[in-house]
Protein backbone atom coordinates (compact mmCIF):
# COMPACT_ATOMS: atom_id res chain seq x y z
CA UNK A 1 0.00 0.00 0.00
CA UNK A 2 1.44 3.35 -1.03
CA UNK A 3 2.85 5.98 2.07
CA UNK A 4 -0.53 7.77 2.05
CA UNK A 5 1.15 9.95 4.80
CA UNK A 6 -1.04 11.91 7.51
CA UNK A 7 -4.17 10.63 7.24
CA UNK A 8 -5.81 12.52 10.05
CA UNK A 9 -7.73 15.02 8.18
CA UNK A 10 -8.02 12.87 4.98
CA UNK A 11 -10.72 9.91 2.95
CA UNK A 12 -10.14 7.27 1.06
CA UNK A 13 -6.80 6.38 -1.22
CA UNK A 14 -4.71 9.71 -2.10
CA UNK A 15 -2.93 9.86 -5.55
CA UNK A 16 -0.13 7.92 -6.37
CA UNK A 17 0.66 10.18 -9.58
CA UNK A 18 0.53 14.01 -10.48
CA UNK A 19 -1.22 14.91 -13.55
CA UNK A 20 0.90 15.53 -16.33
CA UNK A 21 1.43 19.09 -17.59
CA UNK A 22 0.00 20.41 -20.92
CA UNK A 23 3.57 22.52 -22.01
CA UNK A 24 2.83 26.10 -22.08
CA UNK A 25 4.23 26.16 -25.48
CA UNK A 26 1.73 23.95 -26.83
CA UNK A 27 -0.94 26.26 -25.46
CA UNK A 28 0.76 29.38 -27.27
CA UNK A 29 1.08 27.12 -30.42
CA UNK A 30 -2.40 26.15 -30.36
CA UNK A 31 -3.09 30.43 -29.59
CA UNK A 32 -1.33 31.24 -32.63
CA UNK A 33 -2.85 28.27 -34.95
CA UNK A 34 -6.27 29.57 -33.92
CA UNK A 35 -5.28 32.80 -35.32
CA UNK A 36 -4.01 32.30 -38.48
CA UNK A 37 -7.04 30.24 -39.09
CA UNK A 38 -9.00 33.44 -37.72
CA UNK A 39 -7.62 35.68 -40.88
CA UNK A 40 -7.34 32.88 -43.44
CA UNK A 41 -3.58 32.81 -43.20
CA UNK A 42 -2.96 29.90 -45.68
CA UNK A 43 0.82 30.63 -45.77
CA UNK A 44 1.28 30.48 -42.00
CA UNK A 45 -0.52 27.34 -41.75
CA UNK A 46 1.43 25.65 -45.08
CA UNK A 47 4.57 26.68 -42.60
CA UNK A 48 3.44 25.55 -39.61
CA UNK A 49 2.47 21.68 -41.41
CA UNK A 50 4.46 18.55 -41.98
CA UNK A 51 4.54 17.42 -45.64
CA UNK A 52 1.47 14.93 -45.42
CA UNK A 53 -0.73 17.84 -43.27
CA UNK A 54 -0.06 20.93 -45.38
CA UNK A 55 -2.66 20.39 -47.64
CA UNK A 56 -5.41 19.90 -44.57
CA UNK A 57 -3.83 23.16 -42.85
CA UNK A 58 -4.52 25.51 -45.77
CA UNK A 59 -7.93 24.19 -45.89
CA UNK A 60 -8.60 24.79 -42.23
CA UNK A 61 -7.17 28.40 -43.31
CA UNK A 62 -9.52 28.92 -45.61
CA UNK A 63 -12.65 27.57 -44.33
CA UNK A 64 -12.99 31.38 -42.52
CA UNK A 65 -12.51 33.15 -45.84
CA UNK A 66 -15.68 35.83 -45.74
CA UNK A 67 -15.91 35.35 -42.35
CA UNK A 68 -14.97 38.15 -39.49
CA UNK A 69 -14.19 35.76 -36.67
CA UNK A 70 -14.18 37.65 -33.11
CA UNK A 71 -14.52 34.78 -31.24
CA UNK A 72 -11.45 32.00 -30.43
CA UNK A 73 -11.57 29.00 -28.33
CA UNK A 74 -9.66 25.97 -27.26
CA UNK A 75 -12.54 23.66 -26.45
CA UNK A 76 -10.33 20.51 -25.45
CA UNK A 77 -6.99 18.93 -25.01
CA UNK A 78 -5.92 15.76 -25.19
CA UNK A 79 -2.62 13.84 -25.66
CA UNK A 80 -1.34 10.63 -27.21
CA UNK A 81 1.94 10.39 -25.35
CA UNK A 82 3.69 13.67 -26.30
CA UNK A 83 1.33 14.70 -29.23
CA UNK A 84 -1.41 16.79 -28.43
CA UNK A 85 -4.75 16.96 -29.79
CA UNK A 86 -6.52 20.44 -29.71
CA UNK A 87 -10.27 20.75 -30.79
CA UNK A 88 -10.69 24.32 -31.29
CA UNK A 89 -13.58 26.61 -32.01
CA UNK A 90 -13.98 30.18 -34.45
CA UNK A 91 -17.10 31.91 -33.96
CA UNK A 92 -18.28 35.28 -35.40
CA UNK A 93 -21.08 38.08 -34.83
CA UNK A 94 -23.20 37.10 -37.58
CA UNK A 95 -25.27 33.59 -35.87
CA UNK A 96 -23.62 31.47 -38.29
CA UNK A 97 -22.35 27.57 -37.44
CA UNK A 98 -18.57 28.33 -35.60
CA UNK A 99 -16.03 26.66 -37.39
CA UNK A 100 -14.53 23.70 -35.53
CA UNK A 101 -11.59 21.92 -36.24
CA UNK A 102 -9.40 19.44 -34.09
CA UNK A 103 -5.64 19.09 -34.77
CA UNK A 104 -2.59 17.26 -33.79
CA UNK A 105 0.60 19.04 -32.51
CA UNK A 106 3.88 17.45 -32.43
CA UNK A 107 7.35 18.51 -31.91
CA UNK A 108 9.62 18.27 -34.94
CA UNK A 109 13.11 19.99 -35.00
CA UNK A 110 12.43 21.92 -31.85
CA UNK A 111 9.21 23.47 -33.25
CA UNK A 112 5.46 22.64 -32.86
CA UNK A 113 4.01 21.59 -35.83
CA UNK A 114 0.56 20.53 -36.99
CA UNK A 115 0.78 16.66 -37.75
CA UNK A 116 -2.96 16.22 -38.73
CA UNK A 117 -5.99 19.04 -38.81
CA UNK A 118 -9.57 18.10 -39.70
CA UNK A 119 -12.74 20.31 -39.81
CA UNK A 120 -15.03 19.10 -37.52
CA UNK A 121 -17.81 21.70 -38.95
CA UNK A 122 -19.94 19.08 -40.57
CA UNK A 123 -18.57 16.04 -39.21
CA UNK A 124 -17.85 13.87 -36.50
CA UNK A 125 -14.17 13.29 -35.96
CA UNK A 126 -15.63 9.26 -36.05
CA UNK A 127 -16.75 9.48 -39.36
CA UNK A 128 -15.13 7.13 -42.16
CA UNK B 1 -34.78 8.55 -30.57
CA UNK B 2 -32.99 6.96 -33.37
CA UNK B 3 -32.47 3.33 -33.74
CA UNK B 4 -29.32 1.92 -34.33
CA UNK B 5 -26.98 4.71 -33.90
CA UNK B 6 -24.08 4.66 -35.98
CA UNK B 7 -20.46 4.79 -34.90
CA UNK B 8 -20.29 8.57 -36.02
CA UNK B 9 -23.07 9.77 -34.14
CA UNK B 10 -22.29 8.53 -30.73
CA UNK B 11 -22.81 12.15 -28.28
CA UNK B 12 -20.06 13.58 -26.25
CA UNK B 13 -19.71 16.90 -24.79
CA UNK B 14 -17.91 19.66 -26.77
CA UNK B 15 -14.98 19.81 -25.01
CA UNK B 16 -14.50 16.34 -25.40
CA UNK B 17 -11.57 14.75 -27.92
CA UNK B 18 -12.55 11.98 -30.02
CA UNK B 19 -10.06 10.39 -32.54
CA UNK B 20 -10.73 7.47 -34.42
CA UNK B 21 -8.64 4.19 -34.16
CA UNK B 22 -6.33 4.52 -37.34
CA UNK B 23 -4.99 8.21 -36.60
CA UNK B 24 -4.66 7.21 -32.84
CA UNK B 25 -2.63 4.49 -33.89
CA UNK B 26 -0.54 6.72 -36.07
CA UNK B 27 -0.12 9.17 -33.51
CA UNK B 28 1.76 6.59 -31.61
CA UNK B 29 3.85 5.40 -34.72
CA UNK B 30 4.75 9.20 -35.61
CA UNK B 31 6.35 9.39 -32.05
CA UNK B 32 8.36 6.22 -32.91
CA UNK B 33 5.94 3.56 -30.72
CA UNK B 34 4.37 0.10 -31.33
CA UNK B 35 0.81 1.38 -33.03
CA UNK B 36 -0.87 0.46 -29.93
CA UNK B 37 0.59 0.21 -26.40
CA UNK B 38 -0.38 -3.06 -24.60
CA UNK B 39 2.85 -3.72 -23.29
CA UNK B 40 5.74 -3.17 -22.93
CA UNK B 41 5.88 -0.65 -20.33
CA UNK B 42 5.79 3.41 -21.18
CA UNK B 43 5.84 5.64 -19.22
CA UNK B 44 2.06 6.53 -19.38
CA UNK B 45 1.26 3.36 -19.62
CA UNK B 46 -0.84 3.04 -16.79
CA UNK B 47 -2.79 6.22 -17.19
CA UNK B 48 -3.57 4.90 -20.36
CA UNK B 49 -4.76 2.33 -19.90
CA UNK B 50 -6.42 2.88 -17.39
CA UNK B 51 -8.49 5.75 -19.32
CA UNK B 52 -9.03 3.17 -22.75
CA UNK B 53 -11.31 1.30 -20.20
CA UNK B 54 -12.77 3.89 -18.14
CA UNK B 55 -14.23 4.95 -21.98
CA UNK B 56 -14.61 1.55 -22.52
CA UNK B 57 -16.75 1.43 -19.58
CA UNK B 58 -18.89 4.19 -20.73
CA UNK B 59 -19.44 3.06 -24.35
CA UNK B 60 -20.24 -0.34 -22.88
CA UNK B 61 -22.80 1.41 -20.62
CA UNK B 62 -23.86 3.19 -23.97
CA UNK B 63 -24.49 -0.39 -26.12
CA UNK B 64 -26.72 -2.37 -23.49
CA UNK B 65 -28.73 0.72 -23.43
CA UNK B 66 -28.82 0.48 -27.34
CA UNK B 67 -29.44 -3.53 -27.44
CA UNK B 68 -32.39 -2.03 -24.69
CA UNK B 69 -33.54 0.10 -27.12
CA UNK B 70 -32.83 -1.37 -30.57
CA UNK B 71 -34.54 -4.86 -30.17
CA UNK B 72 -37.99 -4.12 -28.45
CA UNK B 73 -39.87 -7.30 -29.38
CA UNK B 74 -36.78 -9.09 -27.35
CA UNK B 75 -38.03 -11.04 -24.51
CA UNK B 76 -38.32 -9.23 -21.30
CA UNK B 77 -35.62 -11.16 -19.51
CA UNK B 78 -33.08 -10.33 -22.38
CA UNK B 79 -34.23 -6.83 -21.84
CA UNK B 80 -34.44 -6.65 -18.26
CA UNK B 81 -30.87 -8.35 -18.04
CA UNK B 82 -29.41 -5.40 -20.52
CA UNK B 83 -31.10 -2.89 -18.30
CA UNK B 84 -29.12 -4.19 -15.54
CA UNK B 85 -26.14 -4.71 -17.45
CA UNK B 86 -26.53 -0.27 -18.14
CA UNK B 87 -26.64 -0.51 -14.19
CA UNK B 88 -23.35 -2.19 -13.76
CA UNK B 89 -21.36 -0.35 -16.65
CA UNK B 90 -22.41 2.91 -15.23
CA UNK B 91 -21.15 1.92 -11.60
CA UNK B 92 -17.79 0.60 -13.33
CA UNK B 93 -17.62 4.23 -14.93
CA UNK B 94 -17.87 5.81 -12.07
CA UNK B 95 -14.99 2.93 -10.50
CA UNK B 96 -12.50 3.85 -13.32
CA UNK B 97 -13.15 7.66 -13.38
CA UNK B 98 -11.69 7.60 -9.56
CA UNK B 99 -9.19 4.87 -10.47
CA UNK B 100 -7.48 7.61 -13.01
CA UNK B 101 -7.30 10.25 -9.83
CA UNK B 102 -5.55 7.79 -8.42
CA UNK B 103 -3.18 7.18 -10.64
CA UNK B 104 -2.61 11.07 -11.51
CA UNK B 105 -5.01 11.29 -14.62
CA UNK B 106 -8.43 12.39 -15.49
CA UNK B 107 -11.37 11.31 -17.81
CA UNK B 108 -10.43 13.12 -21.00
CA UNK B 109 -6.39 13.16 -20.57
CA UNK B 110 -6.36 11.15 -23.68
CA UNK B 111 -8.49 11.16 -26.81
CA UNK B 112 -11.57 8.47 -26.97
CA UNK B 113 -11.69 5.87 -29.83
CA UNK B 114 -14.61 4.32 -31.66
CA UNK B 115 -13.23 1.00 -32.16
CA UNK B 116 -15.12 -0.45 -29.30
CA UNK B 117 -18.74 0.88 -30.34
CA UNK B 118 -18.15 -0.02 -33.59
CA UNK B 119 -18.40 -3.38 -32.28
CA UNK B 120 -22.37 -2.65 -31.93
CA UNK B 121 -22.47 -2.31 -35.55
CA UNK B 122 -25.16 -4.95 -36.05
CA UNK B 123 -28.85 -5.23 -35.95
CA UNK B 124 -29.78 -9.15 -34.66
CA UNK B 125 -29.67 -8.91 -30.64
CA UNK B 126 -27.99 -12.72 -30.87
CA UNK B 127 -24.81 -10.88 -32.62
CA UNK B 128 -24.99 -7.72 -30.45
CA UNK B 129 -24.67 -9.91 -27.34
CA UNK B 130 -22.35 -12.03 -29.42
CA UNK B 131 -19.71 -9.16 -30.41
CA UNK B 132 -20.45 -7.38 -27.22
CA UNK B 133 -20.71 -9.61 -24.38
CA UNK B 134 -18.78 -12.51 -25.48
CA UNK B 135 -16.34 -10.67 -27.25
CA UNK B 136 -15.64 -7.15 -25.90
CA UNK B 137 -16.65 -8.35 -22.13
CA UNK B 138 -14.32 -11.38 -22.75
CA UNK B 139 -11.33 -9.14 -23.62
CA UNK B 140 -12.16 -6.88 -20.71
CA UNK B 141 -11.78 -10.41 -18.14
CA UNK B 142 -8.49 -10.58 -20.02
CA UNK B 143 -7.50 -7.46 -19.32
CA UNK B 144 -8.57 -6.79 -15.96
CA UNK B 145 -6.95 -10.23 -15.05
CA UNK B 146 -3.54 -8.80 -15.83
CA UNK B 147 -4.20 -5.56 -13.68
CA UNK B 148 -4.97 -7.50 -10.73
CA UNK B 149 -1.78 -9.30 -11.59
CA UNK B 150 -0.15 -6.25 -12.17
CA UNK B 151 -1.35 -4.12 -9.05
CA UNK B 152 -0.31 -6.91 -7.07
CA UNK B 153 3.33 -6.96 -8.42
CA UNK B 154 3.03 -3.22 -7.83
CA UNK B 155 1.83 -3.70 -4.36
CA UNK B 156 -1.20 -1.54 -5.13
CA UNK B 157 -4.52 -3.06 -3.24
CA UNK B 158 -6.32 -0.09 -4.44
CA UNK B 159 -5.90 -0.77 -8.43
CA UNK B 160 -6.27 -4.50 -7.23
CA UNK B 161 -9.49 -4.68 -5.37
CA UNK B 162 -11.22 -2.12 -7.30
CA UNK B 163 -10.40 -4.25 -10.92
CA UNK B 164 -11.24 -7.76 -9.11
CA UNK B 165 -14.45 -5.68 -7.99
CA UNK B 166 -15.51 -4.63 -11.57
CA UNK B 167 -14.12 -8.55 -13.35
CA UNK B 168 -16.66 -10.16 -10.68
CA UNK B 169 -19.54 -8.42 -12.81
CA UNK B 170 -18.03 -8.60 -16.04
CA UNK B 171 -18.30 -12.29 -15.79
CA UNK B 172 -21.54 -11.73 -15.51
CA UNK B 173 -22.05 -9.69 -18.46
CA UNK B 174 -20.06 -12.35 -20.03
CA UNK B 175 -22.94 -15.43 -19.05
CA UNK B 176 -25.59 -13.15 -19.90
CA UNK B 177 -24.11 -12.86 -23.45
CA UNK B 178 -23.60 -16.91 -23.33
CA UNK B 179 -26.83 -17.64 -22.52
CA UNK B 180 -28.81 -15.08 -24.99
CA UNK B 181 -26.74 -16.13 -28.14
CA UNK B 182 -27.51 -19.98 -27.27
CA UNK B 183 -31.10 -18.71 -26.20
CA UNK B 184 -32.15 -16.63 -29.56
CA UNK B 185 -30.70 -18.53 -31.61
CA UNK B 186 -32.46 -22.13 -30.48
CA UNK B 187 -33.43 -23.91 -33.52
CA UNK B 188 -31.66 -21.54 -35.94
CA UNK B 189 -28.10 -22.88 -36.49
CA UNK B 190 -27.72 -20.46 -39.42
CA UNK B 191 -28.46 -17.40 -36.99
CA UNK B 192 -25.80 -19.29 -34.15
CA UNK B 193 -23.25 -19.45 -37.37
CA UNK B 194 -23.84 -15.84 -37.97
CA UNK B 195 -23.45 -14.67 -34.16
CA UNK B 196 -20.32 -17.00 -33.74
CA UNK B 197 -18.77 -15.11 -36.68
CA UNK B 198 -19.59 -11.88 -35.56
CA UNK B 199 -18.13 -13.08 -32.17
CA UNK B 200 -14.68 -14.26 -34.08
CA UNK B 201 -14.52 -10.77 -36.21
CA UNK B 202 -14.09 -8.66 -32.92
CA UNK B 203 -12.22 -11.09 -31.49
CA UNK B 204 -9.63 -11.02 -34.02
CA UNK B 205 -9.55 -7.05 -33.97
CA UNK B 206 -8.21 -7.39 -30.15
CA UNK B 207 -5.28 -10.06 -30.94
CA UNK B 208 -2.21 -7.26 -31.10
CA UNK B 209 -0.54 -8.99 -34.07
CA UNK B 210 -1.12 -12.16 -33.40
CA UNK B 211 1.00 -12.58 -30.57
CA UNK B 212 -1.80 -13.47 -27.52
CA UNK B 213 -2.46 -16.74 -25.95
CA UNK B 214 -2.46 -18.17 -22.27
CA UNK B 215 -0.88 -16.86 -19.25
CA UNK B 216 1.37 -19.25 -19.05
CA UNK B 217 3.00 -19.37 -22.17
CA UNK B 218 2.87 -15.29 -22.44
CA UNK B 219 6.11 -14.21 -22.80
CA UNK B 220 7.69 -12.29 -19.60
CA UNK B 221 9.84 -9.13 -20.60
CA UNK B 222 11.94 -6.89 -18.00
CA UNK B 223 9.66 -3.95 -17.12
CA UNK B 224 9.25 -1.13 -14.60
CA UNK B 225 6.32 -1.17 -12.71
CA UNK B 226 5.33 1.01 -9.86
CA UNK B 227 9.06 1.81 -9.08
CA UNK B 228 10.35 -1.95 -9.59
CA UNK B 229 11.74 -3.69 -12.12
CA UNK B 230 10.06 -6.72 -12.93
CA UNK B 231 9.24 -9.59 -15.48
CA UNK B 232 5.96 -8.68 -16.74
CA UNK B 233 3.51 -10.11 -19.62
CA UNK B 234 4.73 -8.96 -23.19
CA UNK B 235 0.82 -8.79 -24.12
CA UNK B 236 -2.77 -9.14 -22.99
CA UNK B 237 -3.14 -13.04 -22.73
CA UNK B 238 -6.41 -14.83 -22.72
CA UNK B 239 -7.30 -15.15 -19.04
CA UNK B 240 -8.39 -19.13 -19.19
CA UNK B 241 -10.04 -19.31 -15.49
CA UNK B 242 -11.83 -16.18 -15.52
CA UNK B 243 -13.40 -17.24 -19.25
CA UNK B 244 -14.45 -20.61 -18.12
CA UNK B 245 -16.08 -18.76 -15.11
CA UNK B 246 -17.93 -16.86 -17.53
CA UNK B 247 -19.33 -19.78 -19.44
CA UNK B 248 -16.82 -20.31 -22.33
CA UNK B 249 -15.90 -24.10 -23.24
CA UNK B 250 -12.43 -25.26 -23.09
CA UNK B 251 -13.52 -25.79 -26.63
CA UNK B 252 -14.20 -21.79 -27.30
CA UNK B 253 -10.87 -20.94 -25.23
CA UNK B 254 -8.69 -23.38 -27.66
CA UNK B 255 -9.92 -22.12 -30.42
CA UNK B 256 -9.85 -18.36 -29.40
CA UNK B 257 -6.15 -18.76 -28.41
CA UNK B 258 -5.43 -20.50 -31.79
CA UNK B 259 -6.76 -17.62 -33.36
CA UNK B 260 -5.02 -15.42 -31.59
CA UNK B 261 -1.81 -16.46 -32.06
CA UNK B 262 -1.93 -16.26 -35.40
CA UNK B 263 -3.90 -13.59 -36.30
CA UNK B 264 -2.75 -10.23 -37.55
CA UNK B 265 -5.62 -8.33 -38.25
CA UNK B 266 -4.24 -5.78 -35.88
Amino acid sequence: MPDLGNRANVMGPQPIAHRAEIPSEVIAAAQHILDLVARGDTAGMEALAIDRARADAVALAKASSGRDINDKDIAAIARTNKHYWIKARLGDASGAKPIVFQMRLGESDGRWMIWEAMNLTDTSPWTR
Amino acid sequence: MQRFIAVDRLARPDNYIMVSMDKQRQARVDQGLAPFNAMPYEEDFLKARLHGICAGEVQAMEAAGRSLFDFPDAPWEFQLDMARQVWDESRHAEIYMKLLEYVGSFFGEFPETEVLWSCTQVDDPACRVAGINRGLEGLACDVFEQLIRLAQRMGDEVIERAVDYVLADEITHVRMGSKWMRKLCEGDPARLKRAEEFQANIDNLFNFGGARTTEAETKQIRQKLGGKEVEFDATIPIAKDARLLAGFSEEEIERLVRAASRSAAY
